[in-house]
């Protein structure tokens, strides 16, 4: 909790088990919970499954996001699989800067959002009837409450249309890697410096890995066409710095994309 | 004028002034009353040649709970160095209205949670600020010689729910007991 301004309320963890009948029911948390959670798969091949895990906010509540946060922590999504099935990643699309009293820099979602996760099935065809997952969150106004819940998602033999709508929506407004070209990037021990050129204002949102920094608050949004980044040499983990840049143009044209600094 | 034991001694602003102290860095001297009234002088206890552990604390807080009700992590640590020159602290840097506030909610608190060391009633938020203390805990580890040896995490496990396996303050503890560095000075903290 930030140590100044908010701090939790009850320590609950709450869950609840809702049993998904259908491949697009969901779940939903404690009556009690700012944030409904749900999931649904979104689309069905020979060799894999996109389950899109959804988390919708009273107002004025915000999650964390799976990058460089000050308080708080992300979701966490624990899956029970069928034997064989491997789990990527969680794609996370480009969360709020979310600047609170005492200097307290975190990067938030309000109002909802939604995770994408591609599961692996082993062999062409694997069936699966069910996916159990264990879904974990911080939710944060005034403050903060951790809950949790439970959702068994079925696998249907086709994901329903709708899904894949919303499917193409949510890939659609994912960071991807950064075309070449886009930045110009110089780094030396102390710094990491970011050049795009047109640009009207730069935020870099770093992930949780990898260097400690001298002041995201301070370094992470600049405006123009230059973003200086300062480093604290010699300490963190000897991870690389992944960086989520958003950067910003005349006439609100926005790019946004994904590199990987070492 | 006020008498000192009315102020807080704040030594060390130059790194106070960008926002906190790392490891390596001189700790900010303060001088604070606890919960119960009983006045406390960081620059004593080191002139003593104790070890001085702060945890920046919030009784309401999750990550709190996590490690004072859930487990008794602090407390088992802080009883591990019994008979050793090590002084452990909580520091409340709430600001007023806020959970976890006040006199009355911390004198509670040292009773609820069967405390065996003093909260600190920082509620300006000074000593917060001047160390750079961002979350409940926040932890930072000082030497008998003044400097922070250890800041950042209580644990390895950042969740609101299970303790983590690597306790980092513990593994400081020893460390500095035997005259060594910590192997890991820095984490992140995280509540």
């Amino acid at each position: 909790m930030n140590v100044y301004t908010r701090s939790a309320a009850t320590f609950g963890l709450a869950a609840s088990v809702i049993l998904a009948l259908a491949s697009t029911t969901v779940g939903a948390t404690t009556p009690t919970s700012a944030v409904t959670v749900s999931a649904r798969v979104a689309a069905v091949s020979a060799d894999s499954v996109i389950v899109l895990w959804r988390f919708d906010l009273a107002e004025d509540w915000h999650v964390y996001g799976g990058f460089r946060n000050d308080t708080g922590y992300p979701p966490t999504i624990h899956l029970e699989l069928p034997d064989g099935w491997a789990a990527e990643p969680l794609r996370w699309p480009v969360p709020e800067r979310h600047v609170t009293a005492g200097e307290i820099l975190d990067h938030v979602y309000h109002d909802a959002l939604v995770l994408s996760q591609t599961l692996r099935r082993p062999g062409r065809g694997a069936p699966a009837l069910e996916i159990h997952a264990t879904v974990e969150w911080l939710e944060c106004n005034q403050i903060c409450i951790p809950r949790d819940t439970t959702l068994v998602v079925a696998v249907p033999e086709q994901a329903d249309p709708e899904a894949a709508r919303e499917l193409d929506a949510v890939l659609a407004a994912l960071p991807q890697p950064l075309a070449a070209g886009v930045v110009q990037i110089e780094s030396t021990p102390d710094a990491v410096e970011i050049f795009a050129p047109g640009a009207t204002g730069i935020t870099a949102i770093p992930g949780d890995r990898g260097p400690f920094l001298v002041d995201l608050l301070a370094d992470g949004q600049a405006a123009g066409d230059r973003l200086r980044l300062r480093l604290r040499p010699g300490t963190g983990s000897a991870e690389p710095l992944e960086l989520l840049l958003v950067i910003d143009h005349t006439q609100s044209r926005r790019t946004t994309g994904i590199i990987v600094i070492q | 004028m006020k008498t000192l034991s009315m102020v807080i001694v704040l030594i060390g602003l130059a790194a106070a002034a960008v926002g906190g102290v790392l490891p390596g860095d001189d700790a900010v001297d303060f001088k604070l009353k606890d919960s119960a009234g009983n006045e406390h002088w960081l620059h004593q206890y080191l002139a003593d040649g104790n070890v001085v552990v702060l945890e920046w604390y919030n009784p309401d807080c999750p990550f709190i709970k996590k490690h004072h009700k859930n487990a008794r992590t602090m407390d088992d640590v802080f009883a591990r160095y019994a008979d050793k020159a090590v002084v452990w602290l909580a520091v409340n840097s709430a600001g007023p209205g806020k959970q976890g506030y006040g006199l009355e909610r911390n004198q509670k608190a040292v009773k609820e949670y069967a405390m065996t060391f003093p909260i600190l009633m920082d509620e300006g938020g000074v000593v917060g600020k001047a160390y750079g203390a961002k979350t409940t805990p926040h932890m930072f580890v000082i030497a008998p010689d003044g400097k922070v040896a250890y800041a950042g995490a209580i644990d390895d496990d950042p969740s609101a729910g299970t303790p983590g396996k690597i306790n980092y303050v513990d593994d400081a503890l020893a460390a500095i007991l035997k005259d060594e560095k910590p192997a890991t000075a820095e984490t992140r903290s995280y509540g």
